[in-house]
């Protein structure tokens, strides 16, 4: 059933509710639907409404340049039912087998423990996770090169691409459009729009959640009781509702050794470079049933390579998805074409073919001083505001410098073409970096209290009852888009709450 | 003309126009590939930069030295 609370609340809402989830976005909604369908009553409160609206995408304005600067708070992500999904790109990969484990590589400034679960424990939800983003399934998250040993292909999909369908008008599933029915027939859910979570009451000796306190945007305010509570609120947003928490109640919302908020990580993004191709049929796809499977599955013909596990330790650098860009059918600039004296002479239409950009979404090591911490300004419900502290350390730049410089091998070893690098790839500076709009860490799953804030079952350490969801729970960010990895969490989740 | 109407069947039509839709793209990868002026393949690149450009220690001087051209486009 669909509420909204500048109406009226639910009639019922004293009666007993297995769950409460708090954000109707990427997670919160798979999550209900599928809690719904094993039985559960589910009581889905969002802060937003049906749309964007200025009165609650305001409570996402924040500092977003504690640290390096980054993306405004309020425009990277969206305050509404459907989350983010509703301006996302659509591009689902899978975490890489490797980002799940250890780096003890990595020196003692980063936490280098890696993920409490292994990529296992995610792999039953590769197909329903496929099923909820509306893609072709796909099973393995890369595949080798043929002669490449230090870089492999990394596969991807499109949400919502139909098959035969120009994937460049593919819409990827927003999940307003695609749910709002199914979440509005389900009888055990109760949504409730402009619901606005101000804080918990909780029971310090018990270690339990008692109850949700929320609020419209001028009503009063109202509370609801479940047996458990989730919090499906965004990856910055967790953070800082449990940063706000944990200063009215001791620290005790897994916060007892200061690691909310910590190790808040990104995609940065950066292009790396530019390519000509001196062949002319030509394909990224190295056999032939992966060529039919790219026409049939529409994808851009847009190649991404990622360093091998044993490339990465070997060299001390953290994953890497290098983007080989569309293929465009222009020449390279007089000023590249003569920087060189191998390009000097190079014809187009005859020598060369075609050239692309480079670009490069590196992950970033995680670092507790990264973090998203509270500012002093409060929004209109009394809270503090979020303030994002991005460290970008060496380590992210030299990732991105090796990644580019195997890259260029490649082109070398396969005679397909050569690759210019841009200057900062040759010196080592810190280039303008731009981000993913993907918000990972701050709630990172770890094996204790001392390295992270829940654990290998999302659970809050030291609460009962008291779940996360999302890609803030992310121990590392991989180069994966996270939307993929956040459905396949959501739906894990799901199992154990039903479980219990 | 009934000599000719015999002799061309529905079947060799269809025949020599479902060959044309193979064969002429299969024959037009085939120009484009023979018409190609590739770069060598090297199974063991050693990088060098030149003004940004990554490229093989063979694509300035053995074979500059060797055409007294520009590297591979020359050739």
């Amino acid at each position: 059933m669909l509420y909204d609370a500048m109406i009226a609340p639910p009639p019922e809402m004293s009666a007993g509710y297995d769950v409460c989830i708090l954000g109707a976005g990427a997670a919160g909604v798979p999550l209900a639907l599928k809690l719904a369908d094993a039985g559960k009553r589910v009581v889905l409160l969002e802060g937003g409404g049906l749309e964007t609206e200025n009165r609650s995408q305001d409570l996402y304005y924040g500092d977003a340049e504690l640290g390096y600067p980054y993306s405004p708070l309020e425009a990277c992500r969206l305050r509404q039912l459907g989350g983010s999904t509703q301006h996302w790109g659509g591009r689902c990969a899978m975490l890489d087998p490797h980002d799940f484990e250890p780096r003890p590589d990595l020196g003692p400034e980063y936490d280098h423990r890696g993920w409490p679960i292994r990529i296992d424990a995610l792999a039953p939800y590769a197909a329903p996770a496929c099923a909820v983003l509306g893609l072709a399934e796909f099973d393995a998250p890369r595949r080798a090169i043929p002669g490449t040993e230090t870089m492999e292909r990394v596969l991807y999909r499109w949400s919502g691409a139909e098959p035969f369908a120009g994937v460049i008008d593919a819409q990827p599933v927003r999940m307003r459009e695609r749910y709002s029915a199914d979440l509005e027939a389900a009888s055990h859910i109760d949504l409730i729009l402009n619901a606005n979570a101000l804080g918990f009451a909780l029971d310090p000796d018990q270690g339990r959640i008692l109850g949700v306190r929320f609020q419209s945007y001028d009503g009063p305010v109202r509370s609801v009781a479940a047996a458990r509570y989730v919090l499906a609120l965004g990856g910055i947003e967790n953070s800082r509702f449990l940063l706000n928490e944990n200063a009215k109640h001791q620290n005790r919302l897994g916060n007892t050794s200061d690691m909310v908020g910590r190790c808040f990580g990104e995609h940065p993004h950066v292009r790396v470079g530019t390519y000509f191709v001196s062949k002319r049929p030509i394909s990224w796809l190295p056999d032939v049933a992966e060529q039919v499977d790219t026409v049939l599955h529409r994808h851009k013909s847009e190649m991404i390579v990622g360093p091998t596990a044993a490339f990465m330790r070997a060299n001390g650098v953290m994953n890497c998805g290098l983007r080989v860009q569309r293929l465009r059918n222009q020449a390279l600039s007089e000023e590249l074409a003569a920087a060189s004296p191998l390009t000097k002479g190079l014809i187009f239409g005859e020598d060369y073919h075609y050239t692309g950009f480079l670009m490069a979404a590196s992950e970033m090591a995680p670092d507790p001083n990264s973090r998203v911490r509270l500012i002093d300004e409060v929004d209109r419900f009394g809270l503090r505001r979020a303030g994002v502290d991005l460290k970008i350390n060496p380590i992210e730049i030299k990732t991105k410098q090796l990644a580019a410089f195997e890259v260029a091998k490649m082109f070398i070893r396969t005679g397909i073409g050569r690759v210019w690098l841009e200057p900062w790839v040759l010196s080592g500076e810190t280039p303008d970096l731009s981000f993913g709009n993907h918000h990972l860490g701050g709630c990172r799953m770890s094996e204790t209290v001392e390295t992270g804030v829940v654990d290998a079952d999302c659970r809050v350490h030291g609460l009962e009852n008291l779940y996360v969801a999302g890609s803030g729970v992310f121990s590392t960010g991989g180069a994966a888009n996270p939307t993929f990895t956040v459905v396949q969490l959501a739906l894990r989740l799901a199992d154990h709450l039903c479980a219990r | 003309m009934a000599f000719f109407r015999k002799r061309v069947s529905r079947r060799s039509i269809l025949s020599a126009l479902g060959a044309l839709a193979i064969g002429a793209p299969v024959a037009r990868y085939a120009q484009l590939l023979w018409l190609d002026r590739s770069l060598p393949p090297v199974t063991e690149p050693e990088l060098v930069f030149v003004n940004g450009w990554a490229l093989d220690a063979s694509d300035i001087a053995p074979r500059a030295a060797s055409s007294g051209a520009a590297g591979p486009a020359s050739e």
